[in-house]
């Protein structure tokens, strides 16, 4: 009996000194919740931090939010830490970072160089590296953006966490979220992309993206150009819309489509380096001005070799805008690392490597479904 | 250092309460009757003082010979005394020699001359009548008859399918109950009177070549060897047997279903019946064990099995862990609960008074003391508590600000995920470990509550039942037994 009680005692001892490694407790209401978080730079070079927390007030009959209840504070500070800590101020609890979906930087402070914002939002270890990194664009404020009152969503944090979770099919933007940054620029051609986002009237807009090198905005990829940059760092975009005119029968006709395409490279060991894209795509008709255009097999041939082209003049157009800037954000030459470092260090990739390499795209386009569930113009039994 | 701390206290040696001592200050126990009538009666007159119910009867033989008897009026069968003993005595006038002629005149079934004092008394506390022929030895004649009832619905333990059939009280008649269910000549029974003065009788009945005759032995030293005065009811005797009284978990089951009982036999265990009560208990028990009940074999489909332990399972982690984990995700990290579920929580607290931990303890604590006082009522009372305390703690409290929403639900969910459990001992178990987890989760957070559900595991692994591990066939693992567990064979 004795020794276990002592054994007890000694059990509690322990639990109570490994106490320490667990976080004090703090109830909910206790804590303000930080949704977003929106950096950037003023005139003076001070630094503007915002901040949107959901203001939390009881509900009468139920739960759940409604639309306004949220709050935007901004204060400056000579560091983003001194500003955070201004606004710890002004707010009653505690600020709590648990919670911070979107971190948004001004374009400004972009192009002067994300690194010591990054080193902040890395050390913190309340914020996680899955926070979503959006750049926006000069013509909107920072602070303008998160007081932004959607109309579709209630926080407009939480409408750019819904518009990247749910995977929005449109090709023009891409999420990128804290640890994908601090990877990409660590990689071989230490660049990565950042989507841009700005509003509207009165609209939430989030395409293009922004490209960096070495944690400083140097170019931007836009529209299309945006999906074919996804296609090239992940081998996959999925749903890119097309429209194009194409000559059927001596006639234009006008069809929209819904594309995916693959990628899939070989790299021909010389120097400067050669690199064979084959790219798979499949293609849905989505809509056609002539009807009855779609039944003949030359008809879809003759559409599927125009749209082939189309996607394969963007994804040049990609490539060499981002030749001409000499910035390589899909990690191709840290692929061609991996594979034999000593080829990589022969073709001297960031100084003229890239800029130099050929680049061809075997692109092959199958139209997988025409759309048409019915033959209009069959004809009647009895007719 | 800890051996001041905690020095056992020096028992106080108070003398113990005996009935041996008690007998002792009138005869002498151990001697045999006197074989005067008057002494007998005098003797026994001081024995049972101021005991309205012991009856005597005395008469005079035709020869004038003194008889004495006596009983316990509301233990034996008065019509019985009246046709078989009484009347024979009265009607037929012979010259008893000694007490083995009484067997010529009398029709009873069976009787034997007393040994001593002793033996005397305890008879007639077992319902036995004394008779006494003056100069004879006076003889035990085995006329009790105990008051019984007819098995009827278990009350206890609900079945959609189980047998409509209880046990009874009475230890023999349950083995018989047992008898009709397992026909079988290895159905071995051994019976024990257990009490020193009590000697209430109890048996345990298994399966010879089913069950390990090691349990068996050890069950049969251990109730032979039970020397307290009274046994009252099964629960101690499990208690008793358990070879880790401390712990929060049964080591034994209870069940007044014969369907079950033969399920268990079946298995292997070793069940234990005692006189008055109308639950057996089921020994050794593993934890799996207590997750199931004979009437899971009922279900035509075995997918229906399948899905009902992995139910219970589910629930049970549900019921014992749901209030630790919310009060640890809401008072310290609040991170892991997705955002927008983390504000509906804020807004519903923001008027609460209390701090999580707080109110957890406190809807728990209601709870319980619902349950507890729904049970000792009749039903129609009960149904009435349950209304009254199902409104004032579910819509009067959130609407007062003395609860939130949230802990309502996550409360509410707690008790009903708890009682799919079928036996009510585990769930009793569960309900205190689910309190120690809330403590330990309102000092360490997610830290605490993973620490204790470790331990908890530690000292489930530890445990056994009659040397059986408690967690088999998990641990040890036995991929085979777990598999029949979910999914039995045809």
């Amino acid at each position: 009996m004795k020794t276990n009680l002592s054994k007890l005692l000694l059990l509690f001892i322990v639990i109570s000194l490994f106490a320490g490694c667990g976080t004090s407790s703090r109830e909910i209401d206790q804590r303000t919740m930080i949704l977003a978080m929106g950096i950037d730079k003023d005139e003076n070079g001070d630094f503007v931090v915002t901040i949107q927390v959901p203001v939390i007030t009881p509900q009468e009959g139920g739960m759940g939010l409604s639309a306004g209840e949220f709050e935007v504070i901004t204060d400056r500070g000579n560091s983003v830490w001194d500003a955070i800590a201004n606004i710890e101020a002004v707010t009653p609890t505690v600020l709590f970072f648990g919670h911070l979906k979107t971190v948004l930087i001004g374009e400004t402070l972009a192009k002067e160089g994300l690194d010591e914002i990054l080193d902040l939002l890395d050390r913190r270890a309340p914020l996680a590296n899955q926070i979503y990194l959006v750049i926006i664009r000069e013509k909107t404020e920072v602070d303008e953006f998160l007081d932004q009152e959607s109309r579709l969503v209630i926080l407009p944090a939480l409408y750019l966490d819904r518009f990247f979770k749910a995977d929005q099919k449109l090709s023009r933007s891409a999420e990128v979220k804290l640890f994908e940054f601090r990877r990409d620029i660590n990689m071989k051609s230490r660049a990565s992309t950042i989507p841009f986002a700005y509003i509207r009237e009165n609209n939430i807009v989030l395409e293009d993206m922004a490209v960096f090198k070495e944690g400083k905005l140097v170019g931007e990829l836009l529209g299309k150009e945006a999906g074919k940059g996804h296609l090239l760092k992940e081998k996959i975009v999925e749903n890119m819309n097309y429209t194009s005119q194409v000559e059927l029968e001596k006639e234009e006709v006008t069809v929209s489509s819904r594309v995916t395409c693959r990628l899939d490279y070989h790299v021909n060991k010389t120097n400067p380096v050669e690199i064979e894209m084959e790219m798979p795509c499949k293609a849905e008709i989505v809509h056609m001005s002539k009807q009855d255009m779609a039944k003949k097999k030359d008809h879809i041939e003759a559409f599927s070799s125009k749209l082939g082209e189309e996607i394969k003049q963007d994804t040049e157009k990609a490539i060499n805008s981002m030749k001409e800037i000499n910035v390589e954000p899909w990690l191709i030459g840290n692929r061609i690392w991996v594979r034999d470092p000593k080829y990589y260090e022969s073709l001297n990739w960031e100084e003229s490597g890239w800029r130099d390499s050929k680049i061809n795209i075997n692109i092959d386009v199958e139209i997988e479904q025409t759309g048409q569930r019915g033959m209009l113009d069959k004809k009647k039994i009895g007719e | 250092m800890f051996g001041k701390l905690f020095k056992k206290k020096e028992n106080n040696p108070i003398q113990k309460l005996s009935f041996e001592n008690y007998l002792a200050t009138v005869v002498d126990i151990h001697a045999e009757l006197p074989k005067s009538t008057v002494t007998v009666k005098e003797q026994m007159d001081i024995i049972f003082s101021d005991t309205s119910d012991f009856t005597e009867r005395k008469f005079h033989l035709k020869s004038g010979r003194s008889v004495y008897i006596c009983y316990f009026s509301a233990l034996i069968s008065q019509p019985q005394l009246e046709a078989s003993v009484i009347k024979p005595l009265i009607q037929n006038d012979v010259n008893f020699r000694d007490a083995d002629d009484l067997g010529n005149i009398l029709s009873v079934t069976k009787y034997e001359q007393t040994v001593n004092w002793k033996g005397t008394v305890e008879n007639i506390l077992d319902g036995n009548i004394v008779l006494h022929i003056d100069q004879l030895n006076p003889i035990i004649l085995f006329l009790a008859e105990k008051t019984g009832r007819n098995p009827t619905d278990p009350t206890t333990e609900y079945q959609v399918y189980g047998a409509k059939f209880g046990f009874i009280e009475d230890s023999r008649k349950n083995i018989g109950i047992m008898r009709q269910f397992i026909k079988d000549p290895r159905l071995k029974s051994r019976a024990y009177d257990i009490g020193v003065v009590s000697k209430k009788q109890a048996a345990i009945l298994y399966l010879e070549q089913y069950c390990q005759p090691e349990v068996v032995e050890h069950l049969d030293s251990l109730l032979n060897s039970y020397n307290k005065e009274h046994l009252q009811s099964i629960g101690q005797l499990s208690k008793y047997i358990s070879k880790h009284p401390n712990s929060l978990f049964p080591q034994a089951t209870m069940s007044e279903r014969p369907d079950l009982v033969s399920f268990a036999l079946v298995q292997g265990k070793v069940v234990i019946f005692i006189d008055g009560s109308a639950f057996c208990a089921i020994t050794p028990i593993t934890f799996m064990d207590l997750l199931e009940t004979s009437e899971d074999h009922f279900f035509l489909s075995r997918w229906n099995l399948l899905f009902i332990r992995f139910l219970r399972i589910v629930s049970m982690f549900i019921g014992t862990i749901l209030p630790a984990l919310y009060v640890s995700l809401v008072a310290f990290q609040p991170e892991l609960i997705p955002t927008t579920l983390t504000i509906s929580v804020a807004q519903a607290r923001v008027q609460i008074p209390l701090p999580a931990t707080a109110e957890a303890f406190l809807m728990m604590f209601a709870l319980d003391v619902l349950i507890e006082a729904s049970l000792r009522l009749p039903s129609f009372v009960g149904q009435t508590i349950g209304i009254v305390g199902g409104l004032v703690i579910g819509t009067a409290a959130v609407e007062a600000g003395l609860v939130s929403h949230t802990m309502v639900i996550v409360i509410a969910f707690t008790a009903v995920a708890t009682f799919t459990s079928p036996s009510w001992e585990f769930v009793s178990t569960w309900r205190i470990i689910r309190y120690l987890l809330v403590a330990i989760a309102a000092m360490l957070g997610l830290y605490g509550l993973v620490l204790a559900v470790g331990f908890l595991l530690v000292h489930l692994c530890k445990l056994d039942s009659m040397n059986k591990p408690y967690m088999y066939p998990l641990a040890p693992f036995d991929g085979k037994e777990l598999k029949a567990f979910f999914f039995p064979k045809r």
